[in-house]
């Protein structure tokens, strides 16, 4: 029979979880760095009422992902058109990425705080932006060194260049798209996260910003544990949508 | 000057890169021969060292680049397009062995095969729904031809692709083309540097200089009627090789030709 092996890693995340819970639970007294695992778990019904919890989750986990899956879907969609790196608009969107290779980009997210304090939408377009330009970049770079023997093939078969692109060099540079959206995706957790913080109106970061102002320990601590099992879960997704729909890496 | 007698015909085709400072490298020049209609399916082997521009030759009959001069006239197809088979195996591993035949029949404007006929013809019955990630040469070679035999095109054009093969695997795809060269009466036009699959294999081979590259000999090696060229211990198969190498020595001062098996 064949028994899948669990990775050590995971072991050793459960010995961490464990000796939490049994150093602050048991030994420690009631301190400010470690909470007591009792008192975070108490903490989810207020996280509930007076964090807004739903809705907040909400309003990041739709801006991370559909951003990244609206960006992923037009840079397919115009990648005849983005393959070619002369015209207008790829012009225009590499000038984009060359100040963010100087710039950090939260810092174009402050400006879009500042110039827009109220809009709800603001931090969506900060994310789309973001990802469209980041996975643009790399469909770019990837294309230009997609393999030989298929672009000969497809073209000897009558293929013109807009096909070509479409169904030949998109589906072979997919898999180091996929790779680079593993990235992309944590990126965009730790940007959208700071966004939300500094705006502070709305998301998992502005929960943070408002119990870092209550000096609720617990809250942040639960929020941490939150963020951590969905970023979990949507890289464990992404893997899924690896395997099936990438599998030819 | 036309081609109706022909399934091809290259008349002085040229090529030529620039290199810095606008310097003009010919690739490629004075470029002619022709391939006659036949009843029968005839393979053609363009043979020469690495380097000549034999893969550039195929291309641009292929349609893959254009040329710099010449003419070529492709029979009675409006077809230019031409199925060539790379040096690597072209395959798409992102489709089955069925969906990459499927893919070569939806861009068919005259089909003659279904899939299932393809799929037979190219020795992949039973594998079907494999995927060419990950599997040998041969197996992706046969899904690449069947592809290419999907257009229904008047020749295949095959680059050099039997050299990443096991001498197994190689002389199987050798059986197998000059089977479907006679079964199914189809033309195949083969790039190699190997002296010995060329003879084995082919019909007429035409030897190629390099730098530039041209075509400097003809040779009718009479397969169809000497079936022991296919083995390489002849008579028949050894005299052809030294007169080959003859010329080959014309040509070139030193020996650059593979003639590994």
């Amino acid at each position: 029979m064949l028994i899948k092996k669990t990775k050590p890693v995971y072991y050793l995340v459960l010995t961490y979880f464990l000796l939490w819970i049994i150093f602050s639970e048991f030994i420690l007294p009631v301190n400010k760095i470690l909470p007591k695992p009792s008192i975070v778990l108490e903490s989810f019904p207020a996280l509930w009422n007076y964090y807004n919890l739903p809705s907040n989750f909400l309003a990041t986990i739709s801006t991370i992902y559909i951003s990244l899956f609206l960006s992923y879907l037009l840079v397919k969609v115009l990648s005849p058109h983005l393959k070619e790196k002369d015209n207008s608009i790829t012009v225009f969107i590499n000038s984009l990425e060359w100040f963010s290779q100087y710039l950090p980009g939260i810092i174009i997210g402050l400006l879009l705080i500042f110039w827009f304090p109220s809009s709800n939408y603001i931090e969506f377009v900060f994310a789309f932006a973001t990802a469209f330009i980041s996975i643009m970049i790399k469909f770019q770079n990837e294309s230009d060194s997609a393999d030989e023997e298929y672009i000969i093939s497809s073209k000897s078969l009558g293929l013109n260049e807009n096909e070509i692109t479409k169904k030949i060099i998109w589906k072979n540079v997919e898999p180091k798209l996929m790779e680079h959206i593993f990235n992309l995706h944590l990126y965009l957790w730790s940007l959208i996260l700071i966004f939300e913080f500094i705006k502070g109106s709305s998301g998992l970061g502005a929960i943070f910003r408002q119990a870092l102002e209550y000096q609720d320990l617990s809250a942040i601590f639960s929020v941490f544990l939150i963020t951590g099992i969905t970023v979990f879960l949507g890289t464990l997704l992404l893997k899924y949508f690896r395997k099936k729909f990438v599998f030819w890496r | 000057m036309n081609g109706n007698n022909s399934i091809l015909k290259l008349d002085s085709i040229g090529k030529y890169y620039l290199a810095e400072a606008g310097l003009k490298i010919n690739v490629l020049e004075d470029i002619s021969f022709e391939i006659p209609v036949s009843n029968e399916g005839t393979i053609t082997s363009i043979l020469a060292p690495f380097g000549s521009g034999k893969s550039t030759l195929l291309k641009i009959i292929s349609g893959v680049i254009e040329k710099d001069g010449g003419q070529i006239f492709y029979g009675d197809s409006q077809n230019k397009n031409v199925p060539l088979i790379p040096e690597k195996p072209s395959s798409f591993p992102w489709m089955s062995a069925k969906q990459n035949i499927e893919f070569g029949l939806s861009l068919s404007k005259k089909k003659k095969y279904s899939v299932d006929d393809l799929i037979s013809l190219t020795g992949l019955s039973g594998y079907s729904d494999h995927h060419p990630n990950n599997k040998s040469y041969g197996f992706r070679f046969r899904i690449s031809l069947a592809r290419a035999m999907a257009l229904n095109p008047s020749f295949i054009l095959i680059d050099d692709s039997f050299k990443q093969m096991n001498n197994e695997t190689k002389e199987e795809i050798h059986q197998l083309i000059s089977d479907l060269s006679f079964s199914e009466k189809i033309n195949f036009i083969i790039a190699t540097t190997n002296l010995v699959e060329a003879i084995q294999l082919s019909d007429v081979i035409f030897l190629m200089s390099a730098k530039p590259g041209k075509i400097v000999h003809r040779i009718e090696t009479g397969k169809k009627h000497s079936p022991e060229l296919k083995n390489i211990k002849s008579e028949k198969f050894a005299t052809l090789k030294s007169k080959i190498e003859e010329l080959f020595h014309s040509v070139y001062s030193i020996k650059t030709i593979n003639y590994s098996v």
